[in-house]
């Protein structure tokens, strides 16, 4: 095998963001790929003929406009689909809607409390406010403050004023947002506690965090970066599921002269001189690369493709310490049609954002505390994407899918394992709630698939079954991601980066970490030849 | 927000209401279906909802022009912005201003509460009188202005363009005193012009006349009670009517009626807004962003930005925003919306408003004025540039430099 400049492992979406940016900048990249097919987590899988579905991933997600621009993605044929609303289904059988119209928005939580209703354009406010500064961080690669280089300290500058100059009163609003939990922050807006669930819902699928926990309301300006005009944010995802933005990133990536070898596992980094040099495959073929990109997450890309030995004092226990936790496990339905849900009209247009059926803030909180003790889900708060109403090509004519991401699922139960029939309990469980409100649910049913957070950590390799590759606490977030030290994508082991999203921005984007950290790779090539 | 579904049936025998329209055909009214909410329609099924007056509008209509207002169909256009300026400004225009907010406040401690919310004291205020009224919050940023009104000791009512119930509720708290949304219960509808007070006349009401600016009463109109105001932000002799949405229409077709003799039209939305803005006066969320809109904290705007200092009375007991505002009135505020007068037929997509070489602001809203035969605009500038000796000009599309004249606010004198 002849040498690159860059090898890849893993045709994640990171992995091929990653590929295409260094492959535009004229470098010759090679992504090795474990299994058949690009995508990784975000990959698709036949549900049953002609249902397809991720069965790892979320059905979602921001593609950041500045990815699609770059690589042009707009006609390569990508496709983006808006879902607008999402409704939240209680237990007495009302609901509360999002609407993208301000007007029908406003109505809606008036429904709950007029007052709500004049406390929202505060809320869309605060939350605009919010996500913009979100956005501006996405595609720049966050430089630790402590490492005196010029770039972070300028970085570290610019934050710092902008700091100093702000207003105690935004400066206090900040701290709030920053500190508060979802139940306590939105409860500064809101009365009704069905909008406050409503709210915070959304905000904490896949986070290993109750209600009220602290720092969960950093949480909720995520959902309102794609747009929104007054109303409820909507939602764009790709035509064809995130699928279809992996082979379209796949088709620029071979345009670009990069390639990718599927069925090839990588086992180790081959060292030269304590600097990274290339990939040893399980086959024992090695590949020699100047630089080795892992879109693996940081503990499988250090701990399990490294000698520990050979690590930096220490580094292997930090990276040991990532928190990681798997609390989402994934059920996708395919279902033969769309199943009569009460209350809610089938014309009903928020109905394309899915459904959220985990009752009050307070089951949501003793989900969480079952969680933590690792006992098996009752009650698990159900995000229920149904991405075939905007985009029907995902399954046959007439054929709807569920896409549920179950949360607060332990990874491991305290009692046992996750045996056949715990398995089968926990589909009851999912099925029973959702039949709840949609009484002719089963009867739809064509195909059913369960993964627990330990399978997902089997057929992706997410440690735990983590779905942001490292928990985004406060404290794994923006210059601590991934391990405090190394945010700039770069690792102590020379010539060898994480490009996955264990980094910044994680799953706030997709496709982000992958091309910020093949930017800060050419910012340092530059640097270097210079 | 929600709009009581009301009695749109047609009027009383005996009164000449004809409905005569090309439309329609004679005598011929359109199906109330169209338009009413149903008690149990989804909040999802419009996206604006229909005044009372919205039958009657339809009919009028002759462009099938419409705006949205606050969540509300008004008329945009009935027949012509000429033809409804004309009649506003030389006769009498009629317009439909129900979705305004009405917020009803009483109780023991109504005026304490008030002192406390407004910027300016509402204990000198008579019954039926009314007052401008700005809000601010603790930055002293407008959050929203209307018109005070007071309706009996222990009773105001508060118009607004906007519903601010949450922030309203939240200041009230620990006062004896109720707030109401009372939008649903009470319709507006807005007489003004010239010939306004012969309208009334010829509608049977002689005492109009000697109602002060400000001043309201109650009055009966064709049996029915109306409240009519001498209040209005359109400038010149204008009257707003307050009344029960089933009334309504009855009131708007007789004022109709009676009023060709003297050229009532209806006038639009579009033509409203020239006037307001020959009236001076500045919208929110058109020439200012509420404090609680405004995505950019430096976007809110003290009342002495937007030259409202004359509704700021800052030495008396504390209200919302009085410690920073006294300081803003110390210092001197950063921002003024003033009125420019411009040497162009459509100030369209002109550029920032220029003091010399350095850009000082925006324009915010334009317009072109008939009376004035020039283009009136509000502009955001930054306070410094006020006083500087290089006069204020304007880049337009051909990239040329045409002066703007910095005009007294309101455009137009006022009777």
């Amino acid at each position: 095998m002849d040498r690159v400049d860059a090898v890849i492992i893993g045709a994640g979406l990171n992995g091929l963001t990653a590929a295409a940016r260094l492959a535009g900048a004229g470098l010759s990249v090679l992504i090795v790929e474990r299994s058949a097919h690009v995508g990784g987590g975000a990959a698709h899988g036949q549900l049953a003929p002609g249902y397809s579905a991720p069965p790892i991933g979320f059905s979602h997600g921001y593609v950041p406009p500045e990815l699609i621009r770059e690589f042009d993605l707009a006609r390569e044929g990508l496709q983006l689909v808006r879902r607008e609303g999402g409704i939240s289904l209680f237990d007495d059988g009302s609901h509360i809607a999002n609407y993208a119209n301000e007007n029908v928005m406003r109505r809606e939580l008036a429904r709950h409390s007029r007052r709500d209703a004049d406390a929202w354009p505060r809320f869309v406010r605060d939350m605009k406010r919010q996500a913009e500064l979100i956005r501006q961080s996405l595609l720049k690669a966050q430089e630790d403050p402590s490492e005196w280089s010029l770039t972070a300290l300028k970085q570290m500058m610019s934050r710092t004023r902008s700091v100093l100059q702000m207003e105690p009163e935004a400066l206090y609003d900040l701290t709030r947002f920053w500190s508060l939990s979802l139940d306590d922050f939105l409860e500064g807006y809101f009365e009704s506690p069905e909008v406050r669930a409503h709210l915070a819902a959304p905000a904490l699928i896949g986070r290993a965090l109750g209600p009220t926990d602290p720092t969960g309301a950093a949480f909720l300006p995520a959902q309102w970066m794609t747009g929104t005009n007054g109303g409820a944010p909507w939602r764009m995802s790709p035509k064809g599921g995130t699928q279809a933005l992996a082979d379209c990133l796949a088709s620029v990536l071979r345009a670009r002269g990069g390639d990718i070898r599927f069925n090839a596992e990588v086992t180790d980094i081959k060292m030269v001189d304590k600097k990274a040099a290339g990939v040893v495959l399980a086959d024992g073929e090695e590949i020699d690369a100047g630089i080795v990109l892992s879109d693996l997450d940081i503990k499988r890309s250090f701990l399990s493709l490294f000698q520990w030995s050979g690590l930096p004092d220490g580094f292997a226990r930090d990276v040991a310490n990532v928190r990681m936790e798997g609390i989402v496990a994934r059920i996708n339905f395919a279902l033969k049609g769309l199943p009569e849900i009460n209350g809610i009209a089938t014309d009903n247009p928020s109905l394309s954002g899915g459904l959220m059926i985990g009752g009050g803030l307070h089951s949501m909180e003793r989900a969480y505390e079952d969680w933590l003790d690792e006992r098996p889900p009752t009650a698990p708060l159900l995000e229920i994407a149904i991405p075939t109403l905007e985009d029907p090509s995902l399954a046959p004519e007439g054929g709807h899918i569920f896409a549920v991401s179950a949360q607060y699922i332990p990874t491991e139960l305290h009692d046992g394992v996750w045996s056949g029939a715990r398995r089968d309990a926990l589909m009851r469980t999912v099925k029973d709630m959702i039949s709840r409100h949609a009484p002719g649910f089963e009867s739809h049913i064509v195909a059913e698939e369960l993964r627990l957070p330990s399978d997902i950590e089997d057929q992706a390799g997410y440690t735990r079954g983590d779905p942001f590759l490292g928990q985004m606490s406060l404290d794994q977030m923006f210059f601590n991601r991934p391990v405090p030290g190394f945010s700039g994508y770069e690792s102590p082991i020379k010539n060898f980066y994480v490009c996955s999203a264990s980094g910044h921005p994680a799953g706030l984007a997709l496709g982000a970490a992958g091309a910020n950290a093949a930017q800060s790779i050419l910012g340092s090539l530059k640097g270097r030849r210079a | 927000m929600t709009e009581e579904v009301t009695d749109q049936s047609a009027p009383e025998e005996g009164l000449d209401v004809s409905r005569d329209s090309p439309l329609n055909g004679p005598g011929v009214a359109p199906d109330p279906a169209w338009f009413e909410q149903a008690a149990d329609e989804p909040p999802y099924a419009r996206h604006v909802l229909t005044t009372p007056l919205h039958l009657e509008a339809a009919d009028e209509s002759r462009t099938n022009s419409w705006a949205e207002w606050a969540g509300y169909t008004v008329a945009q256009v009935y027949t012509s912005i000429e033809q409804e300026y004309d009649a506003l400004r030389t006769r009498a225009g009629l317009s439909d201003i129900s979705p305004l907010t009405k917020i009803r406040l009483s109780g023991r401690e109504v005026v304490t509460c008030l002192d406390r919310l407004l910027t300016r004291p509402v204990g000198d205020l008579e019954s039926n009188q009314s007052v401008r009224a700005v809000l601010c919050d603790g930055h002293g940023h407008v959050i929203t202005e209307g018109v005070l009104f007071r309706l009996g000791d222990e009773e105001f009512r508060l118009v607004l363009r906007s519903s601010h119930m949450d922030w309203l509720m939240q200041s009230a708290l620990g006062f004896d005193v109720q707030l109401e949304d009372v939008s649903g219960t009470i319709a507006g509808l807005s007489l003004a012009g010239p010939m306004s007070d012969n309208v009334l006349a010829l509608a049977g009401l002689e005492k109009p006349a000697t109602l002060a600016k400000h001043h309201g009463a109650w009055v009966e109109l064709g049996g029915m009670p109306v409240y009519l105001s001498r209040t209005g932000m359109m400038g010149g002799r204008e009257y707003e009517l307050w009344c029960d949405p089933a009334d309504a229409s009855i009131v708007w077709r007789r004022l109709l009626n009676v009023g060709q003799a003297v050229g009532l039209r209806p006038i639009g939305a579009a033509v409203r807004d020239i006037a307001r803005l020959e009236n001076g006066v500045a919208l929110e969320d058109v020439d200012y962003q509420s404090a609680f809109t405004a995505r950019d904290p430096s976007e809110a705007l003290s009342p002495y930005d937007l030259c409202l200092g004359g509704c700021v009375d800052l030495d008396r007991t504390v209200f919302n925003g009085q410690s920073a505002l006294r300081k803003i009135a110390a210092s001197g505020s950063t921002n003024a919306l003033v009125g420019f007068e411009l040497d162009l037929a459509d100030a369209a997509g002109v550029g920032p408003i220029c003091n010399g070489d350095k850009q000082a602001g925006r324009i915010t809203s334009h317009a072109w004025s008939p009376m004035l035969q020039c283009t009136i605009a509000l502009g955001l500038v930054e306070a410094s540039a006020l006083g500087a000796s290089d006069g204020f000009s304007i880049k337009t599309h051909a990239g040329e430099n045409i002066p703007a004249k910095l005009t007294k606010r309101p455009f137009l004198g006022s009777s």
